[in-house]
């Protein structure tokens, strides 16, 4: 928060941030609610995708699939198993995780096309396999009737009451990646990125930290996919298309890649963009299309990027 | 069985030459064309109106249809690639895939969302040939691919034009070093790729509906068979394809047809995994 | 202490290294010179595990180097600049140098991410070293600056402040004075020097012949990928083959 440098200038911002958020459910209506509320959970899936493509610079296309895997664990375990919700969560973060490292061992040692390749691959499996293992998954109808979420003796609802859980998880999936950036794995991610022979000259063990970074972004996108699923009560194949890695994949440059700030504000944009432009009906996604070319064009640091560059009076171009 | 591997071999031909285009691209410019398949489905529906609604007669139709895309693609280069010449390839690959959903949409707001069809192009469902029953436009299809490859053939090895696209293909500094117009011959590049996928769209469109949606499936497998191929290798990309068609339909038939997707998923993952280089592609070493 | 043993490694057709066998003894200043394209930096990456020989060994004490990963490398004490620079130039000079520091920690992800006590000592001390190894260099005026903004000269002392932050027993420099002018190449023979005070071994590829005969003990002369010669600075000048292959060079190589 370069901006604001005096203590209690942040203070002040951050309590302002923090009452307004508190309040949101008070000030919208229950369709506005549920769009933040899937707004959160894009945010999770956005800086779960920051940490591998952001941080450590390597293209994955496999949010989707983290994101189903996590949705379908839970789903399947407090519907069938009658887990509560938190083993239910416990569950999809041990699932993607382990996903994450079984995917990422031999594809992260792959240039940067193969690793795209192969995490879409992963993600068209996770979709068929979901589509096609009907005992279990029930098939292309998907899972319904998945029970509410549970915390001690609080059985969650309503939007109003996700949207405090989501809240909190969202901030501190923000503070974690905010943590992870400012500690020797943050800079040795940004070092891999700009020259990994240079990082591994000075010992750095790139194969494992980018496991790592991966894995980081497998774990949220298990985390989102299971919050999706209690919100939605359901979940089914045709939600876990390759079009969710790609909006994930926009959020991501839109609001800045590199920065979890971005990848909240790009979260948020995505979601709220097609809502408010709604008037442009079968024309929205040409636009939404023609939009991504110019943001690379134009604007390939995202919004924090542009921001960053107003703040120090610099120069317009891009850098890409 | 003989219909079968006819079929196999002409659906593989249809991701040979989608591959072909797509590697072309990634040969001359490093990058990933995600909307390769987009291409097709131009060429399927421009096909659809030159022969359906223009009612222009069949063969001109084609060529009509094959020509508007490769126009196509002379355009999506000017959008995607030229003002990203020197960004690192990764932003192009995500401006073509912006492209593509652009071009998906605009196909659906243009021809609507219902799928088209048409009859063979030969006019009967089946050929009898030599004592066998066999399907017309699979016929046809490979027909036109064998006439596709040997024209890029005499292209590539006979003339100037073709000797330009290897060269920028293989070292695009060298190639400017050497004089070659690179950016033209890049441009050229493009269409040439747009053109594959056009005859392949336009071949398709009496054996596959026809909608906004039907470049994905193609271009992935496509994509597929240009990793079995091997990245580096123009003739691999081609074969590649090949086999996942000719693998895909024995899985249908033998195996389950619902997982023969996941069959060709699997064949890639283990691609992936244990020969990254594909079968034709070369290994090639990084000079610090 | 470093012992490269008929060290061979071809690209396709093109022989780079050729059977190239010496000997790097501890706290010596050893440099490798040659005419450009001999093999030199060839050489440093095979050592330095970025290359795999396609034969020979290399070997630093008892341990065998060729075939590991250039972290394992890196850890076992060798460490060094490139030729063409690599530093990370949207970072600050001071978290380059920190970077190199990485490898001597020991706390995980949890740590960081809890900001445990054990990780916020391990910042401090990465910090610290960090900061002690750009006064080494001169540049800890600098610290707080864009790696990417420094001046050419400047931006290979960051690495060498870098390379240092590894811990390393052996420094192995590419070229540390190109683009220098002659005071900068004194600081840095100077600092070099320095380094050998302090136990270490430096082993380093130059074409500043001044800066070689100053501060070698011992030179190891290749072309074509070959070893030509091999002695005492003084000797390798007056060598005869040495002499003809950098003439050579000027005159059918240009």
């Amino acid at each position: 928060m370069r901006l604001v440098p005096s203590p209690w200038g942040r203070i002040f911002i951050f309590s302002l941030l923090g009452i307004a958020l508190l309040a949101v459910p008070a000030l919208t209506t229950n369709y506005t609610l549920r769009l933040v509320n899937n707004a959160g959970i894009y945010m999770l899936l956005v800086l779960g995708l920051n940490f591998i493509l952001g941080f450590a610079g390597q293209l994955s296309f496999a949010q989707v699939g983290f994101f189903a895997i996590g949705a379908y664990v839970s789903a399947l375990m407090t519907l069938d198993l009658g887990v509560p919700f938190f083993a239910g969560i416990g569950a999809a973060v041990l699932a993607t995780g382990a996903c994450a490292i079984v995917l990422g061992m031999p594809t992260l040692k792959l240039r940067g096309y193969y690793l795209a390749l192969a995490t879409f691959a992963f993600a068209e499996i996770v979709r068929h396999v979901a589509t096609n293992w009907s005992e279990v998954t029930r098939g292309a109808a998907g899972v319904v009737g998945i029970p509410p979420a549970t915390i001690g003796p609080l059985t969650l609802v309503t939007d109003r009451q996700y949207y405090y859980l989501i809240l909190v998880v969202v901030v501190l999936g923000y503070l974690v990646a905010v943590a992870v950036q400012n500690s020797k794995f943050g800079r040795s991610f940004e070092a891999i990125r700009e020259s990994e022979v240079a990082a591994q000259s000075m010992g750095i063990d790139s194969p494992a930290r980018k496991l790592l970074a991966f894995t980081l972004s497998g774990v949220y996108g298990g985390i989102a996919g299971s919050l999706h699923a209690h919100l939605f009560s359901v979940v089914s194949p045709d939600e876990f298309s390759f079009d969710v890695s790609i909006v994930v994949l926009v959020a991501l440059l839109l609001g800045g890649s590199g920065s979890p700030l971005g990848a909240v504000v790009g979260a948020a944009l995505v979601i709220a963009l097609p809502e408010l432009l709604r008037f442009l009906q079968q024309y929205y996604q040409i636009v939404y299309g023609l939009g991504i070319v110019a943001l690379m064009i134009f604007m390939p640091e995202g919004l924090t990027g542009l921001g960053r560059r107003l703040a120090a009076g610099g120069n317009w171009r891009g850098r890409g | 069985m003989e219909q079968l591997l006819l079929n196999g071999i002409s659906m593989g031909c249809i991701y040979g030459l989608v591959g072909l285009g797509f590697i072309l691209i990634h040969e001359a410019v490093g990058v990933s064309n995600f909307a390769q398949g987009d291409f097709v489905m131009c060429g399927a529906y421009l096909g659809v109106t030159t022969a359906l609604i223009l009612k222009l007669p069949l063969p001109l139709a084609v060529l009509v249809a094959v020509l508007a895309t490769g126009i196509v693609g002379y355009l999506f280069h000017l959008i995607a690639y030229v003002p990203l010449r020197v960004r690192p390839p990764i932003t192009v690959l995500i401006t073509t895939i912006g492209l593509g959903i652009a071009m998906r949409n605009a196909a659906l707001v243009i021809w609507g969302p219902w799928p088209r069809a048409q009859p063979p192009f030969l006019g009967t469902q089946e050929l009898h040939v030599a004592g066998l029953v066999l399907p017309s436009q699979s016929l046809l299809i490979i027909a036109v691919t064998l006439l596709v490859l040997l024209g890029q053939y005499l292209l590539f090895s006979g003339t100037r034009l073709g000797r330009m696209l290897r060269a920028t293909a293989m070292d695009q500094e060298v190639a400017r070093l050497m004089g070659i117009p690179v950016r033209r011959t890049i441009a050229l590049t493009f269409v040439l790729s747009a053109v594959l996928a056009g005859v392949a769209g336009v071949m398709l469109v009496p054996v596959f509906l026809v909608s906004s949606e039907m470049g994905l499936a193609i271009i992935f497998k496509a994509w597929v068979g240009v990793v079995i191929g091997g990245f580096g290798s123009i003739p691999g990309a081609f074969l590649g394809g090949l086999a996942v068609g000719v693998l895909e339909i024995l899985s249908a038939a033998y195996i389950s047809s619902a997982y023969k997707d996941a069959i060709v998923l699997l064949i890639l993952m283990l691609t992936l995994l244990f020969r990254p280089q594909g079968f034709f592609g070369e290994v090639v070493a990084e000079k610090i | 202490m470093i012992r490269f043993e008929d060290v061979t490694k071809r690209f396709g057709g093109l022989v780079a290294v050729n059977e190239v066998s010496f000997e790097a003894r501890e706290t010596t200043i050893h440099a490798i010179i040659g005419p450009n394209g001999s093999g030199k930096t060839t050489l440093i990456n095979c050592l330095t595990g970025v290359y795999r020989p396609d034969s020979g060994r290399i070997t630093l004490g008892a341990h065998r180097l060729d075939h590991l990963p250039p972290w394992t490398v890196a850890r076992a004490g060798i460490a060094r600049t490139f030729q063409t620079i690599r530093l990370w130039k949207s970072m600050t000079v001071l978290e380059n140098a920190m970077v190199g520091h990485d490898a001597q920690t020991h706390s995980g992800i949890l740590s960081a991410i809890l900001r445990s006590r054990a990780f916020k000592a391990e910042e401090r001390a990465m910090r610290e070293r960090a900061m002690e190894a750009l006064e080494f260099v001169g540049l800890e005026e600098r610290a707080r600056s864009r790696a990417g903004d420094l001046p050419y000269g400047r931006q290979r002392l960051l690495e060498i402040a870098r390379a240092l932050c590894t811990e390393p027993r052996v420094l192995v420099l590419d070229e540390p004075a190109a683009g220098m002018n002659p005071n900068e190449c004194e600081e840095l023979t100077r600092r070099i020097a320095k380094l050998k005070d302090h136990g270490l071994t430096v082993l380093f590829i130059e074409h500043n012949m001044r800066l070689v005969m100053g501060l070698s003990d011992w030179v190891t002369v290749l072309d074509f990928g070959r070893k030509i010669a091999e002695g005492p600075p003084g000797e390798v000048r007056a060598n005869p083959a040495v002499i003809t292959a950098y003439l050579g060079q000027s005159r059918s190589r240009a």
